[in-house]
């Protein structure tokens, strides 16, 4: 540490922010909540983790949410590989740019949208099942959880793929056909095996984000209770830290365990390498036994998607959309003249002051880990990862608990909300800013040095430039996903800041569903034209850099 | 005298490995010294010692008078030209150029013209607005060096600048290269593995072997004077066959050695007689066809075009032989019964190891 101090003191001091920020935001409330499960008046005392784990009732919540993350990583990562095979392999000009947008749109939404929709269209009196159909089904349970969930994640796995795909070789193809094997066999021994770390990775990131899912449970889930809506009702409905912190122990667990499996197994390389050059002209399209389901599944999931959106925006502007199917502007006037306009500005505001520190201590760390030699520094990047891996209500909770007494009282305050926004979003920031820091060949920082420039002017006029688009991004999804949690903030909600995702959830809770949905929709403007306004003002004058 | 001098210089890496190893070498002003040697023989990181990007583990840098080692790479005053160029994507040629002076604060019509000037002298000018992708990569390697050469440095560093590059390209840029060391002067060490363009470049070639320098010396002495077996091997073709040492004469040996007794130069190294020594004949020294000579078969025989190469099989051992040809001159056909010829001058002697 002294040699490192001597050689970098730049480095040295920046480690020194990092590890103070990541100890104060993210190991003193996560460790807080692990204190909370195990310490009791008289010492050490377990009784939160016992307690769920033998009673039968709590224990069924524990199996319901392992059941409901295998069945949603499998869903969703099986959908967003046949997606990502048909614009790669079998769609072609317009469709395949429409496929390709259609399949990432789940992204931008807040996940009540789907939600939503889906009791609109296939609720008791969905559009669909109930007036079309004439069904009486219920869409709440596993099924309808299912639904909503692999929907909503599918676009992880979708990216995974489609980045993956885009990288093979067509040569191996090729190669395979030269052979004499058939399309459906050159699926099967070569596509498949090649593409195993994405199936491996977009099962065991969606497993997590299934886990850490609070909005879809509590919405759509009926009596099917999972861990993360039980941590939330304990300290909602029934004020009870220690049950709450007790479930909160026990989600965290397999989210760990499947986020640095993850991590480990498949590595850096495999799912974020997006260098490969674009294969064009070659690319085989399969032949009928193969194309006509991935077409059928690409099809259907299409319309699927698009109706979901469209429901959304469709209740927004009519009285009870399925049942009363008038046009009318009186859920946007009961939210404007609501709390709904605070509740915008608040969340934007928050949102747009998160982002950029979150962007910003992602490319900190990253420089930390991949261009500097300080020891240990490895820690950094997981701890960091940590703000991803643990569920947003178990870090959530744990910033309740560690911020609510002095010396630290921020109850109740913006810094709170930025706090939470910021240790959430950090994480991809970190693996963006980290993937296009080691794609730049070190010889050009050497080149810097070695022309005479110091390592601030190094980073300032030649790593910096070329990791703008990375940050960029950071900020961007920083700011999307900021606007659109909910578990996260779920437990830190307060009069002083309105949290739009917060109030849908109230609205849908006291049965007005017309106002979710015209929340919903005024969230997801805000989220596009915002995505739009930031790429023009920052995104034309970053520079193209040459793969 | 000595301009550039590394004393003792060693770097051993944290998993054991040797990577340089009690190097020395002294280079004058205005030299440019190439060293060459396989990959893994420790000349970048030899280079990479002098630029700064490796500490050495032991021994000293001196430039000019004065120790560089302990400065850090951006007080060097040795500026390198990179394997991949290493050329900001960011920014234009121009810019590219003017990086190393606007550190130095340079800037208005001193920074204009000067950059012009590196342009001019790489035979770049007017492409100063292109982005380096833009280039093809003979311009890109252009760009790199007008780089390094606008700061004036002390000492240019290259590290196998040309290895991106395809072969009449390579051959032409190694003139070039040439050219502008000489016409500007400036001190140099050129990493390559590439052992014609150490041979065009260098004045004089250090090859490298496990970290140390093997021979140091000029193309010429490299080439007909190897100091050891390696260097015989790996600068360019050898064929060795057995000789018996019979008597020493002053420093040269008396060896039987393909059918006669003759006189030969020897490497450093300990004889007696009726020692086993390998003896060097490089394969254009084997001459094919006179009416005189030992009698060989042709094993095999390849046209190349400006010359022919034959696998030969004589007195028991196999030896490699290039002719020049031109048109008109026949080609012995596989199988031909030949003689053959090799000067007493052309043979070098080895010691055994062991």
């Amino acid at each position: 540490m002294i040699a490192t101090l001597r050689r970098e003191p730049a480095a040295a001091l920046l480690a020194g922010v990092a590890a103070a920020g990541l100890a104060v935001l993210i190991v003193y409330p996560l460790g807080s909540v692990l204190r909370e499960a195990v310490v009791g008046e008289g010492g050490f005392d377990p009784e939160p983790l016992t307690r769920v784990l033998t009673n039968p009732v709590t224990r069924q919540i524990v199996v319901n949410t392992l059941v409901m993350g295998v069945l949603a990583g499998t869903g969703a990562t099986l959908l967003g590989f046949a997606l990502a095979l048909t614009t790669a392999r079998v769609a072609r000009g317009r469709s395949r740019t429409g496929l390709h947008y259609i399949a990432m749109l789940p992204l931008v939404a807040p996940p009540f949208a789907l939600a939503l929709s889906t009791i609109f269209l296939f609720g008791r009196q969905g559009l669909v099942t109930r007036q079309l159909l004439g069904l009486e089904v219920s869409p709440y349970g596993l099924g309808g959880l299912l639904f909503v969930q692999v929907i909503t994640f599918s676009p992880v796995a979708y990216l995974i793929f489609d980045a993956l795909v885009r990288q093979l070789d067509p040569a191996l193809e090729e190669a395979a056909l030269n052979l004499g094997a058939s399309r459906v066999r050159i699926l099967r021994t070569v596509i498949v095996p090649l593409l195993r770390p994405g199936f491996a990775g977009a099962f065991l990131i969606i497993f997590v984000e299934s886990l850490a899912d609070l909005a879809n449970p509590l919405l759509i889930g009926g009596d099917f209770n999972v861990l993360a809506s039980s941590v939330y009702l304990a300290i909602i409905g029934e004020y009870d830290t220690r049950k709450a912190v007790g479930f909160s122990v026990v989600l965290l667990m397999p989210s760990l365990l499947a986020f640095f499996a993850q991590r480990i197994w498949v590595g850096e390389g495999n799912v974020v390498t997006v260098t490969g050059k674009p294969s064009t002209g070659r690319v085989q399209v399969f032949d009928p036994a193969v194309r006509v389901p991935l077409l059928a599944i690409s099809v259907v999931t299409a319309i699927l998607v698009l109706a979901l959106y469209a429901a959304v925006v469709a209740g927004a502007f009519t009285k009870l959309l399925g049942i009363n199917n008038t046009l009318t502007l009186d859920n946007f006037r009961f939210v404007l003249q609501g709390i709904g306009t605070r509740a915008m500005t608040d969340t934007t505001l928050l949102s747009a002051m998160a982002a950029p520190v979150a962007a910003l201590a992602g490319l900190m760390v990253a420089y930390l880990v991949v261009r500097t030699r300080i020891p240990g520094r490895v820690v950094f990047d997981y701890v960091l990862m940590l703000g991803a891996a643990a569920p947003g209500i178990v870090l959530g909770l744990g910033i309740l608990l560690a911020f609510n007494h002095p010396p630290l009282l921020l109850t109740g305050t913006a810094a709170i909300f930025v706090i939470a926004f910021t240790v959430r979003t950090a994480p991809v920031a970190l693996r963006g800013c980290t993937a296009a820091l080691m794609q730049i060949d070190p010889s050009l920082e050497h080149a810097s040095a070695n022309l005479g420039a110091g390592a601030v002017t190094t980073f300032r006029r030649v790593t910096l430039p070329l990791v703008r688009r990375a940050v960029l991004s950071g900020v961007i999804y920083s700011f999307t996903r900021n606007m659109t949690t909910l578990s996260t903030i779920a437990l830190l909600v307060s009069p002083n800041w309105r949290i739009m995702t917060a109030q849908i959830l109230n609205e849908i809770d006291s049965q007005r569903l017309g106002s979710g949905a015209a929340y919903s929709t005024i969230l997801i403007v805000i989220v596009l034209v915002t995505i739009v306004l930031l790429q023009r003002l920052f995104g034309r004058a970053t520079i193209e850099v040459a793969a | 005298m000595s301009f550039l001098r590394l004393q003792g210089l060693e770097k051993r890496f944290p998993n054991g490995t040797v990577a340089v190893d009690q190097f020395d070498l002294t280079v004058a002003e205005g030299e440019l010294v190439a060293l060459l040697g396989p990959s893994g023989c420790g000349k970048t990181t030899t280079l990479r010692c002098i630029a700064g990007f490796e500490d050495p583990t032991a021994g000293t840098i001196e430039l000019a008078g004065r120790r560089i080692d302990t400065l850090p790479p951006n007080r060097r005053d040795a500026t390198m030209v990179f394997q991949g160029y290493a050329l900001f994507p960011h920014l234009s040629v121009f810019e590219n150029v003017a990086y190393g002076l606007r550190v130095r604060r340079v800037g208005g019509q001193s920074l204009r013209s000067r950059v012009a000037d590196a342009l001019a002298l790489v035979g770049l000018t007017g492409l100063g607005e292109r982005m380096p992708q833009q280039l093809s990569g003979g311009q890109q390697q252009r760009v790199a060096l007008a780089r390094a050469l606008v700061l004036e440095p002390k000492l240019l560093l290259f590290d196998e600048p040309l290895s991106n590059l395809d072969a009449k390209l390579r051959e032409q840029m190694r003139l070039e290269i040439r050219n502008l060391q000489r016409r500007v002067g400036i001190t140099s060490v050129y990493v390559t593995h590439d052992q014609a363009e150490a041979m065009t470049l260098a004045d004089r070639i250090a090859v490298m072997n496990a970290g140390r320098v093997a021979q140091l010396g000029s193309p010429r002495e490299i080439y007909d004077e190897p100091a050891d077996r390696f260097v015989a091997d790996f600068v360019g073709h050898a064929n060795f066959v057995d000789g018996r040492v019979r008597a020493r004469d002053g420093d040269r040996l008396i060896v039987d050695v393909l059918g006669a007794v003759r006189g030969v130069s020897a490497a450093a190294g300990h004889y007696e007689p009726g020692d086993t020594v390998d003896v060097m004949v490089r394969p254009e020294a084997v001459r094919v066809g006179g009416a005189e000579g030992l009698e060989a078969t042709v094993e095999r025989a390849s046209f190349i075009g400006n010359t022919a190469l034959y696998q030969l099989s004589c007195v028991g051992q196999r030896l490699l032989s290039t002719v020049a040809m031109e048109r008109g001159v026949p080609l012995h056909a596989d199988g031909a019964a030949v003689r053959v010829s090799v000067r007493d001058e052309a043979l070098r002697a080895f010691a055994r190891p062991g």
